[in-house]
């Protein structure tokens, strides 16, 4: 079976090339919640074969619309277990590291000392400056995304003289009480360009500069913002 | 001036003042703003540089040419 499993992606030069990035890089991905799921569903079937799952929640009815790796019988259990198992019925040989709590600022150097890359697959602002920050001191490339209704917005900081997070949204003096409305196929969307934004950084030879991609889904639009990249100091 | 959100571009004066600034973004982009002031999760990029919606007035200048807004999301 491991000799047929990527032969039709092999077929993708950049994706022959990059196979060996692939299968030894260690993926941290924060929150497995509606933007984990498909990443880890779709880097595990790619052939990522480490992964570092943090999530302190446990999978609940109101997760089911978009939660995908989570299934009804998974209601109750920690998202981390539900998630690794779908992830061994993927790959049997991928390991996973999974912690059953929130990162926060007493865990977060620990949890993620063994990541080469993460991906902020959070729902909440005030875990996603931390990342920031820790990438920032780490140079740790990081993903970020967000949606909220018809709207999407993906953010990859592949190297570490690209704008941060905080550069773009400055944090704010401001409780971030909303409810946000998400359903199935916007988080999916959004939660895919992000993960093809980790692929084509371990598969391609060059990456394009810093951007923003803002996604309207209403619209149909996807907008892309170039940012320049930070001189060396 | 345009300003730039969600892929569409607005035309909007060129730099005035912050009242007229307000007003006409207000017309334009209603979405932007609540209770009469421009939201806390707005972020607007000139020149490659980020102002929130206290500093964005500040960093006009007669010169821009094109103001891009994004909603800082945080669903997931």
């Amino acid at each position: 079976m491991e000799d047929n499993r990527y032969s039709r992606q092999l077929l993708i030069p950049e994706i022959r090339n990059g196979m060996s990035n692939v299968q030894n890089v260690t993926v941290a991905i924060v929150g497995c919640g509606g933007l984990g799921s498909l990443n880890i569903l779709y880097l595990v079937a790619l052939g990522v074969k480490k992964l570092i799952l943090i999530d302190g929640d446990k999978v609940d009815t109101t997760n089911l619309n978009r939660q995908i790796i989570h299934l009804e019988k998974d209601i109750g259990r920690y998202k981390v277990d539900s998630a690794e198992e779908k992830v061994k019925e993927i790959n049997q040989y991928a390991k996973v590291k999974k912690y059953k709590k929130y990162l926060d600022k007493s865990n977060a150097d620990v949890l993620l000392q063994d990541a080469d890359i993460i991906l902020d697959c959070v729902d909440n602002l005030a875990t996603r400056y931390l990342l920031d920050d820790l990438c920032s001191k780490r140079s740790t490339p990081v993903f970020f995304s967000a949606v909220e209704g018809f709207k999407g917005f993906v953010y990859s900081r592949k190297k570490s003289n690209y704008p941060p997070y905080s550069d773009i949204f400055k944090p704010a003096n401001h409780p971030d009480c909303r409810q946000k409305a998400s359903f199935g196929a916007g988080v999916g969307l959004i939660s895919c360009l992000q993960c093809l934004e980790v692929i084509k950084y371990l598969t391609f030879e060059e990456n394009e500069g810093p951007f923003i991609m803002d996604v309207d889904m209403k619209n149909n639009i996807f907008n892309i913002i170039r940012l320049e990249e930070e001189s060396a100091l | 001036m345009d300003i730039c959100f969600a892929g569409k571009n607005y035309l909007i004066s060129k730099f005035t003042t912050k009242e007229q600034f307000i007003k006409e973004l207000k017309q334009i982009l209603p979405e932007l703003f609540e209770n009469d002031e421009i939201k806390w999760n707005c972020s607007f990029m000139i020149n490659n540089q980020f102002y929130n919606a206290m500093e964005v007035f500040d960093a006009l200048e007669p010169m821009t040419k094109k103001v891009y807004v994004l909603l800082q999301l945080a669903g997931g």
